[in-house]
């Protein structure tokens, strides 16, 4: 469950329990005060109305006024409380009495507690179910005459009339505090609502600099818990993007620090070469030659390097170039000639006669090519072939390169990509090597959106590589 | 007799360098930074010009932008770096090549070799010093092509691809058939040099670079100079 959810559950919750409990609570003391009221209201009328009626009665009493007289007479305080009056004569005897206004029936027994109550002068009400099954409140007063009791009347009625006004004051009661949680909830929508965006902007800036994105950082910064996980944050980012810088810049000052006595060296084995002595020496040729080899080993171990601490920090850049690949295997062949030759192997090319153009850095494709068929070299052994053939298929261009060498075992080939991988240390010792090419030639590739497989029957079976990468049609508005 | 300067803060490969040039008969003027570099250029006025980028005073690409204002001398630059951005720059700003240390004598020469090349025309007999078309002339003996009577500064491997297309005007000439007679069969590069020039040409040449009407675009083909040739 979200935080959103768990936290306006709980709120609104709380809140709803809250209120609700304010609401009983606050509500049974207003029943309480209301109901008081209306009991002292009664008491105080039925004091007023025996005080009121008391000659009518008295003369009721003489027998001077007939039944319908005396109902006349309780009518308007009947239609102003609502309830009924009705007299009980003391005197002769208590036992006599104007039952339903009119009619002589008995008190009946045990005495009423309002009865007993009206008899000492301090009236009470009491709440009981009348004849009619509905409950009743009751109460009753003494009429005095001249100092003299001459009989109690008593008021009762329906409940309902008080259940009325409790309802109705409940019914505010409650609309009231309807409005107050449903403003109190839209508070606390609100706020969550403000807490939430905060983690949510957190959350993207997370996102962005993952995805690349390395200047980023947050620059709203609240003075909450939120905002010091920001701050945090911004110093985490700055950390990381120095050291992906500083790899980089490694990797950069590396590469110019070794290129630098590699292109010196270069140099001079290209002089000693044009020298007359050494042209005649042939043993002195072929050293030069392998230094040449070296060299351009090395030159590609150090680009090897530097691609894969990029590669590393994701800050790869592919190259845009259009290079023609025909023209480009083509000289590379030339360059590999004279390594080919001293172990007398056939180095072949097969291209179309078209030109063929795919988007790339030169030197990732040099790389990758070199490292492919410098194994090739170094794994075939004198006398045999190496065959690498380009065909276009489609929008694919598709290099094969087979060689007549010592193959891989079947159970190595899917570790051949892996960082200094040797397919057999002991057996290869003898041939240099970081181990790191082909996973270098893998990542390159692939960076590039292009495939590599290697296939290979088996011990001296030979082994073939086929690289697979699309090629676009030359693009030749660049700045349309 | 071709004149290079080299232009190298590094004597370690400034010294193998300019003796491997003078041995394939190139006459080498050096300079170990990049402002003695410069005036050496603009006095000397070399055929090609080999510049490192990283040179202390002032470097490759400030002398680059420099030499620029005042000539079209083949520009060569030199680099340890071979980041993507570095070779665009180097051709935005004006150098003609680029080449990623370490490099052998033999590329060097190469790459050398492609920036000075005339272009060879199939039929140079028959071919006129100079070609006349409606607006546009182009002097093969003095190098100079002038449009509506005034004279362009065209680079010298602009010059050289213009005249190419010139010389076959009306007709398509491919991408592969460009490289091969502008820089050279042993020359490996990418084609961006190639849309480089192309582009430099048009806002020589065109009313409206964006419209090109004399060079123009054949998809999938290649390039073709479109001109009325005045008889």
């Amino acid at each position: 469950m979200s935080i959103r959810t768990r936290l306006l559950l709980v709120n609104i919750g709380l809140l709803a329990a809250a209120f609700i409990g304010t609401l009983l609570f606050a509500g049974s003391q207003i029943t309480a005060g209301l109901r008081a009221d209306y009991q002292q209201r009664l008491v105080s009328e039925i004091k007023l109305i025996a005080q009121g009626i008391a000659p009518t009665a008295a003369a009721f009493a003489r027998d001077e006024t007939t039944d319908a007289d005396l109902a006349a007479a309780f009518a308007p305080y009947e239609a102003q409380i609502g309830g009924t009056l009705r007299l009980f004569f003391t005197g002769r005897s208590i036992e006599q009495y104007a039952g339903e206004n009119t009619a002589r029936n008995t008190m009946p027994r045990p005495e009423p507690p309002e009865i007993e109550a009206a008899v000492t002068d301090e009236p009470i009400v009491s709440q009981r179910v009348a004849k009619d099954g509905t409950l009743h409140l009751f109460t009753a007063a003494s009429i005095i005459l001249n100092g003299n009791r001459i009989g109690l009347v008593q008021l009762n009625v329906p409940t309902s009339t008080l259940q009325g006004l409790i309802a109705q004051r409940w019914v505010v009661l409650a609309a009231g505090m309807v409005v107050l949680t449903g403003c109190a909830v839209l508070v606390v929508v609100w706020v969550a609502r403000r807490i939430l965006r905060s983690l949510r902007q957190l959350q993207e800036s997370a996102t962005r600099f993952a995805n690349g994105d390395l200047d980023h950082r947050i620059t709203s910064l609240s003075g909450d818990e939120i905002g010091a996980v920001a701050r945090a944050f911004n110093t985490m980012a700055e950390r990381i993007q120095s050291m992906l810088v500083a790899q980089h810049t490694f990797a950069s000052n590396t590469s110019h620090e070794f290129r630098t006595p590699l292109t010196a060296i270069q140099l001079r084995t290209d002089a000693l070469r044009r020298s007359p002595t050494i042209a005649q020496d042939a043993a002195a040729r072929k050293y030069l030659d392998e230094i040449d080899m070296e060299i351009a080993r090395l030159t590609s171990m150090v680009q090897g390097l530097t691609l894969l601490a990029r590669l590393d920090a994701d800050r790869l850049e592919l190259g845009r170039d259009e290079v023609d690949i025909v023209r480009f295997a083509t000289a590379l062949r030339q360059q590999l000639l004279p390594q080919a030759e001293e172990k007398s192997i056939r180095l072949v090319l097969v291209v179309p006669d078209k030109p063929l153009y795919i988007q790339v850095n030169l030197a990732h494709l040099t790389l990758v090519f070199r490292n492919v068929l410098d194994n090739a070299l170094k794994y075939t052994p004198g006398g045999g072939e190496i065959r690498w053939t380009l065909v276009s298929e489609g929008d694919t261009i598709v290099h094969t390169i087979t060689d007549t060498g010592i193959g891989i075992v079947p159970e190595h080939l899917p570790k051949v990509f892996d960082r200094f991988y040797r397919a057999d240390r002991a057996r290869l010792r003898d041939v240099p090597g970081s181990g790191l090419g082909l996973s270098i030639v893998y990542s390159i590739l692939q960076a590039y959106g292009a495939t590599i497989h290697i296939h290979s029957s088996g011990i001296n079976q030979g082994t073939t590589v086929t690289v697979r990468w699309r090629f676009q049609r030359p693009s030749y508005e660049p700045f349309a | 007799m071709v004149t290079i300067v080299v232009i190298e803060d590094d004597p370690l490969i400034l010294h193998p360098l300019a003796d491997a040039l003078r041995e394939h008969g190139y006459t080498v003027l050096t300079a170990g930074d990049g402002k003695s570099g410069l005036e050496i250029v603009q006095n000397r006025q070399p055929d090609v010009v080999i510049l490192d980028i990283l040179l202390p005073v002032m470097d490759g690409w400030e002398v680059c932008k420099a030499i620029r204002r005042t000539s079209v001398v083949p520009i060569l630059m030199l680099s340890s770096l071979n980041e993507e951005v570095d070779r665009i720059l180097g051709l935005e700003l004006g150098a003609d090549d680029y080449l990623t240390k370490p490099f052998s004598t033999r590329e060097l020469i190469a790459h050398i070799k492609a920036l000075l090349r005339r272009v060879e025309f199939s039929t140079p007999r028959t071919l006129p010093n100079v070609m006349d078309f409606e607006r546009i002339r182009i002097d093969l003996n003095r190098r100079v092509v002038s449009k509506d009577g005034r004279e362009l500064t065209l680079r010298y491997k602009a010059f050289e691809l213009l005249a190419l297309l010139a010389a076959h005007a009306g007709e398509v000439v491919s991408r592969a058939d460009i490289f091969d007679k502008v820089w050279g069969t042993d020359w490996i590069g990418d084609t961006r040099t190639l849309e480089v020039h192309i582009r430099w040409l048009r806002e020589q040449l065109e009313d409206v670079p964006g419209q090109p009407q004399f060079i123009q675009t054949a998809r999938s083909a290649g390039y073709r100079f479109v001109g009325i040739a005045k008889s």
